[in-house]
């Protein structure tokens, strides 16, 4: 399901003295199944952009399309809510339930599926964030935050969205606690072919997932292509103000000694060490 | 937020603005007291010729004091229907089988739907222009003098500061919550009152709990910087009448005397 952001602009209080244009003239395509990356830095429009592409606003001008669903600023009922999945900031600060397992099923149950079906999608939900099955009849407010944030996804996960939003997903969390969610979203995206949305500061993040990254400056598309692309460009990386993620660093740093240089598109330490083997025994075999 | 909360504070700097926020608040509470003298046409005439003088020394557009009588429209109606129904005296002015309309009733009807008009717009007017900062500073300082009988006026001026400074939080905080259910496929708009009750039942906890959450934090802040109440506290802004704010007393004394003179 390939969603296409046609000119969209979005307006906040119109008529009003505290009016503010969060978006202008933004135009993005993303194709099914790639993992999508928005950064921008806190006011540029993010959180307006996963409003509009969760169907939750609606544009002020141009349309969004997802699969098949147009979306303009007179639309109705917009269609493809249910289609699309959003892990907003802090998910765990939606919790509700007495206990995970019917806060898991709020979602499914809201779209109308039958208790047999939610029953399976619950536990399949529950496998596939990590959590032990134990946990489903206890209070999700007894849970520790980890624990309670992998509940919130699980219970979007299982509305089993074909488009999946996540806002800032590592915010807060340890790093083994983002290192974990991260390798879940990667697995995430490999077995259910979802296309997924993430909206993060992490340009580690960015370098290892994103197969598409956006950044956003003041409600404008600044730059739209691959993090190989954003991240090789020294110069445009400094005039964005963003910094590049740490292993493209100290790729930098060892090409000012190594020569010829390390290719720059490296962003997971396996690569660069399977890289720096290869070069070593290139080396001994001449 | 996507609409304005009633009430707001509207920063600028008119007239209005700059007046100390004591003077304001007094006035406005006499005023309404004057309200509820006046009982004819001149004098409520008096009374919008005030309240639009206001409005324009405000600076603030029109349609946002029509958005701020919005809320109380529906009490404004029915008040009017009831009295143009059910008051007798003067001339019939229209005859139906179920009710008469009298002169009387008409009157009264206008009469009642002014006063609430004007109290709304006036009391727009005070929280448009005033910070809920200067607005609670003002209230503590006028309260004063019922510390001496062990009012804690003090405490009683924090709770309302900081639950005024919470409300645009706390207002964020239920969009964003409401949204993120909406996103679950939440139903809130059709059923009965019911249904719909129970649909704002996962909007709600989150809610209470981080009220509560806030509250805890907002409670440690202030103890880790050793805040413990009004008793010796010095005060950062301090407030001071000018001349402008002495200007009021002779405007309501000259409002008092019109509307004395006037009234019947």
């Amino acid at each position: 399901m390939d969603i296409h952001v046609n000119d969209i602009s979005y307006v906040y209080q119109k008529g009003t003295p505290f009016e503010e244009e969060a978006l202008s003239n933004l135009s993005l395509s993303i194709q099914h199944g790639i993992i999508q990356a928005i950064i921008g830095k806190t006011g540029s429009g993010k959180s307006t952009l996963i409003g509009l592409l969760s169907g939750l606003l609606r544009p002020s001008k141009g349309s969004i399309t997802v699969g098949e669903d147009k979306v303009t600023a007179t639309t109705k009922k917009i269609p493809f809510r249910s289609k699309v999945g959003v892990v907003f900031q802090y998910p765990e600060h939606q919790l509700f339930a007495e206990t995970v397992y019917k806060d898991i099923s709020y979602g499914p149950t809201n779209q109308g599926i039958p208790a047999e079906e939610i029953k399976n999608r619950v536990y399949h939900a529950i496998d596939l964030v990590g959590l032990d099955e134990s946990l489903l009849e206890k209070s999700p407010f007894s849970l520790s935050g980890g624990q309670m944030r992998r509940v919130a996804l699980a219970g979007v996960l299982a509305m089993e969205p074909s488009i999946l939003i996540l806002d800032e997903p590592t915010a807060g969390l340890d790093r083994i606690g983002s290192e974990q969610l991260l390798s879940l979203i990667h697995h995430l995206h490999q077995q259910k072919q979802v296309t997924i949305i993430l909206v993060t500061h992490q340009m580690d993040e960015v370098a290892r997932l994103a197969g598409q990254v956006l950044v956003l400056e003041k409600g404008q598309a600044v730059f739209n292509g691959s993090p190989v692309e954003l991240f090789s460009e020294r110069s445009r990386l400094d005039k964005l103000g963003m910094e590049p993620p740490s292993l493209t660093k100290l790729i930098d740093r060892l090409n000012e000694r190594i020569h010829p240089p390390i290719p720059t598109s490296l962003f997971e330490l396996d690569q660069l060490v399977a890289h720096l083997e290869l070069r070593r025994k290139v080396g001994n075999n001449e | 937020m996507s609409r304005i909360v009633i009430g707001q504070y509207i920063p600028g700097d008119s007239f209005l603005h700059r007046l100390d926020p004591r003077a304001k608040l007094l006035f406005v509470f006499l005023f309404f007291f004057l309200i509820f003298l006046a009982n004819n046409i001149s004098t409520y005439l008096i009374l919008y010729l005030f309240v639009a003088i206001c409005i324009l020394l405000s600076q603030i557009r029109v349609r946002l004091f029509l958005g701020s009588i919005k809320p109380v429209l529906f009490i404004i109606i029915l008040t009017s229907i009831l009295h143009l129904v059910m008051t007798k005296g003067g001339a019939a002015l229209l005859t139906t089988p179920l009710f008469t309309v009298y002169e009387e009733g008409v009157r009264q009807a206008a009469f009642i739907s002014s006063r609430f008009l004007i109290l709304v717009v006036m009391a727009s007017i005070l929280t448009f222009t005033t910070s809920s900062l200067d607005l609670t500073d003002a209230l503590e300082q006028l309260l004063e003098p019922l510390k001496k009988i062990r009012v804690p006026v003090h405490e009683l001026a924090l709770m309302m500061s900081i639950a005024l400074r919470f409300i645009p939080t706390l207002w964020e905080e239920t969009e964003k919550i409401k949204n993120a259910q909406l996103a679950r496929g939440a139903n809130l708009e059709s059923g009965n009152i019911f249904k719909r009750l129970a649909a704002y039942i996962p909007i709600f906890i989150p809610l209470f709990l981080s009220s509560f959450r806030r509250a805890e934090e907002l409670a440690m802040a202030m103890e880790a910087r050793a805040y413990r109440g009004g008793i010796g506290r010095t005060k950062y802004r301090l407030l001071q009448y000018k001349g402008k704010d002495y200007s009021l007393i002779v405007i309501f004394l000259l409002l008092v005397i019109m509307i004395g003179w006037l009234r019947s």
